[in-house]
């Protein structure tokens, strides 16, 4: 396991007993509740030219017997609000496959309980910052949402270095980009995490259902650069056109079906990898389960979100461990019926 | 504070929400704002999402999962997954009365004609035992040890044996009825009541011994009896019966003689001229050589040998036995582990009948009669009349059996008492809910009882269904003669 004490500390901190806490909705027929991860991407307003008529390249999808596979993603939640701010809960997971073999292990860091209000938000953000990356972070914290979600992209950030600076030979998978140079995530970390996987061998390969790159005649989505195409099959090429701070995308950039009849992702790849990109599309593309997402994402994925039984659970954690009352809903009162 | 919440009511079942942290176990006496409700099943709260969740754990084995969960969310991680809800019956209620010396006391009340409890604010407490023992007008002896009671707080519980009747012990094979017989056999010596036991397995005959070599308090007051002994031994008499005291129609149907027959005939005639005078199987032989008809001669001669090979007529000091043990109580064993069902129905006819007798002459104590498996030796006819006669003499009945629907159904409605094991099998269960003192889903409680635990209800338990354990006895071997096939 990661050593992760250090960021426990300084996120989980103590909040004044008795304040009120109004619950989310947790509804038990939505078993699994999640928070879409803000895109750093769009707010960059990138756009690229679009390319002239390209073919894909076809993908030979190869499972990657021989190699570790090593998966990537968090999760955070709001469990509800208290005055001047919120109560939240993160909670990520690292999916292995080890090398030889197809069984999987995980490991699981969470769920914290971070309370976040006005008036500890920036001690708490410059602390965790620290925690994390060793350095001083001297931004000011967006609204207690989005410091909610930042901590959670920190997190993930913070894993993925640790896991490519521990490992090695390994293909590792993450939800997201390979985008670095914003103001909450700073282009050293994802710099940091690229040097020391490729130092070790490793391949780093981010995968993204969407994306804020478009193309500039149409202004369509790069993803429907396949649109009408069977997989498997990658369309490259990308980054060299995009036009607005070409810098700050650290890897190649590629629209990919990684099945037959997939969905279209838009795949960064690190550009130290030990293999060519054609053979890293061959083991992602064999690794593709359902809609043409790896497996491994997947298992990440659906073990560190929170289902709606443990969002119920945390939050009568949060209400015991910081003291808080449930706060009396208005509205039942004004409206009887 | 208790984290237990009242969810539903249907009919007289209560579902209740309980914490993990909460002990709660089948047997348990809830009181929800006064009323009483037993737990007769536990099982998990059907949460929506439960599956999902469950589902999505499976992904990765436990084996191959980490985790670091922050401390203070560890404990209550899961504990809704792992909420609990336990089905109890609405028993009664307790009710505050002021007694005869002007003391308020609780007592225990059937039935439940209002119901007026909040869900939301009900409080719901494990009910103490003693106050319900109390309530229920159950005061056990100070040497409290015959079982436990199953509950998150056992308490001592024990046979009133001032309550006892017509019982019924039963359970399937190993679950423990047997030991519990024997248990009570012990106390009723204790209480100077004389039991008479029909072994069919040779279940009984230990009880006299500490161990393999010693014999212990209660081998004084304990006699065995075995059809078919020729000689006494240290521990074990013959039992006879004397000719006399059967009439020719009973040697006649022992011995299949038609009625109306010549053979028929001569038996009326010999039995008719020794009528008020001991006589034996000689005297019956030196009878027969008297007869002029060849074919009736020989046939009266072959019965008399059959009588005497079986060797269980003869001189008998049964009556002075019976009569001498029931003034201060033991345990007269009959063995008939090694004794074909012909014979078994005349030693237990004879017995039966000898009772009666003695009953209605006044000369006995009451009696206890201990009938194991007796659909293996006696009729129907004379099970219903035990049931319905003999309590008027004095001798009270106690079923021992793993099957209850080899009794007639007289049993379980005129039944006192119903100690009721382990049992699987749903026709069992169903019959044991004719005894009407408990319903068919207390009953299907017996289902997921370990062994030697139990229900009891009746005039024991002032027919609240008590759930117990029997505790061990010490000093007695309890086992019987059981054979291994390997030892």
């Amino acid at each position: 396991m990661i050593e992760i004490e250090h960021f426990m500390n300084a996120i989980c901190n103590k909040i004044p007993p008795g304040l009120t806490f109004e619950p989310s909705d947790a509804n038990l027929t939505e078993y699994f509740q999640e928070t879409r991860k803000a895109e750093e991407e769009e707010d960059a307003q990138l756009e690229f030219e679009e390319p002239e008529k390209q073919e894909p390249t076809p993908i030979n999808p190869r499972y990657p017997i021989d190699s570790q596979v090593m998966a990537i993603d968090g999760t955070n939640f709001t469990l509800g609000q208290i005055p001047d701010g919120l109560v939240g809960a993160l909670r990520a997971s690292i999916i292995t496959k080890p090398s030889g073999k197809t069984s999987h292990s995980l490991e699981r860091y969470g769920p914290y309980l971070v309370p976040i209000t006005n008036q500890n938000k920036a001690i708490v953000y410059k602390n965790t910052f620290r925690a994390l990356f060793g350095k001083e972070n001297k931004s000011t914290p967006p609204d207690n949402h989005k410091t909610l979600d930042r901590f959670r992209s920190w997190f993930e950030r913070y894993l993925q270095r640790e896991t490519a600076r521990n490992h090695k030979n390994s293909l590792i998978l993450l939800d997201g980009s390979l985008i670095g140079g914003f103001v909450g995530d700073p282009s050293f970390i994802l710099k940091g995490i690229l040097k020391d996987a490729s130092a070790n061998g490793n391949t780093v390969v981010a995968m993204s259902k969407s994306t804020g790159l478009t193309l500039k005649g149409t202004r369509r989505n790069i993803l429907s650069l396949l649109d009408g195409v069977q997989g498997p099959c990658y369309i490259g090429d990308i980054k060299k056109r995009i036009t607005q701070n070409p810098e700050r995308y650290l890897g190649e950039v590629y629209v990919a079906k990684l099945t037959t009849l997939g969905e279209p992702f838009r795949i960064d790849i690190s550009k130290d990898s030990p293999f060519t990109h054609d053979e890293v599309f061959s083991q992602i593309a064999g690794l593709a389960g359902d809609y043409g997402y790896p497996e491994e994402l997947k298992l990440a994925h659906m073990t560190c979100i929170l289902g709606s039984i443990e969002i119920i659970e945390l939050q009568a954690a949060a209400i015991g461990l910081h003291g808080l009352s449930m706060k009396e809903e208005l509205r039942p009162k004004i409206f009887p019926l | 504070m208790t984290k237990m919440y009242l969810l539903t009511k249907e009919g007289d079942d209560l579902a209740i929400v309980f914490a993990p942290e909460e002990r709660l176990r089948i047997g348990d006496n809830l009181d929800i704002d006064g009323v009483v409700a037993q737990v007769v099943d536990i099982q998990f709260a059907d949460l929506r999402g439960v599956l999902e969740h469950i589902l999505r754990k499976s992904l990765i084995t436990k084996s191959e999962t980490q985790e670091h969960i922050q401390p203070e969310v560890k404990s209550i991680i899961d504990s809704l997954t792992d909420q609990k809800l336990a089905i109890a019956k609405i028993r009664g209620r307790l009710v505050e009365t002021t007694d005869e010396k002007g003391e308020k006391k609780k007592i225990f009340k059937t039935g439940l004609s209002e119901f007026n409890i909040s869900r939301s604010k009900a409080k719901i407490v494990n009910l103490n035992q003693q106050e319900l023992f109390n309530a229920l007008d159950l005061c056990f002896p100070s040497s409290c040890d015959f079982a436990k009671t199953l509950s998150t707080d056992p308490k001592p519980f024990d046979i009133i044996a001032e309550r006892l009747g017509i019982n019924l012990i039963t359970g399937m094979k190993g679950s423990g009825k047997s030991y519990a017989a024997k248990r009570l056999l012990l106390k009723l010596i204790e209480r100077n009541v004389l039991t008479i036991v029909f072994d069919l397995n040779g279940e009984y005959l230990n009880l006299w011994k500490a161990d393999d070599n010693t014999p212990n308090k209660y081998s004084q007051v304990f006699k065995i009896l075995k059809p078919g002994l020729t000689r006494a031994t240290a521990f074990e008499h013959p039992f006879l019966i004397p000719l006399n005291e059967i009439s020719y129609d009973d040697f006649a149907h022992f011995f299949n003689v038609t009625q109306g027959t010549p053979t028929y005939q001569q038996l009326f005639k010999f039995w008719k001229q020794r009528r008020n005078t001991q006589f034996d199987l000689n005297d019956f032989e030196t009878f027969a050589n008297t007869v002029s008809f060849d074919a009736v001669r020989d046939a009266l001669i072959g019965r008399i040998e059959a009588a005497r090979a079986l060797g269980i007529f003869g001189p008998s000091t049964l009556t002075n036995t019976i009569a001498d043990m029931s003034k201060n109580g033991g345990s007269l064993v009959i063995n008939l582990a090694q004794v074909s069902s012909w014979e078994r129905g005349i030693v237990v006819d004879f017995i039966l009948r000898k009772l009666t007798k003695m009953g209605q002459s006044g000369g006995i104590k009451p009696i206890s009669l201990f009938l194991e498996e007796a659909q293996l030796y006696v009729e129907q006819s004379k099970m219903i009349n035990i049931l319905t006669r003999m309590r008027h003499l004095g001798i009270f009945p106690t079923f021992i059996t793993n099957d209850p629907r080899t009794l007639p159904d007289e049993v379980y409605s005129l039944l006192d008492n119903l100690v009721a094991f382990m049992f699987k099998n749903e026709d069992e269960l169903r019959q044991l809910a004719k005894s009407g003192f408990i319903d068919k889903k207390s009953i299907d409680a017996l289902k997921h009882l370990e062994k030697r635990q139990c229900i009891v209800v009746g005039n024991l338990t002032s027919n609240y269904p008590i759930f117990v354990q029997i505790d061990p006895q010490a000093g007695v071997v309890m086992g019987g003669e059981t054979k291994k096939l390997v030892s």
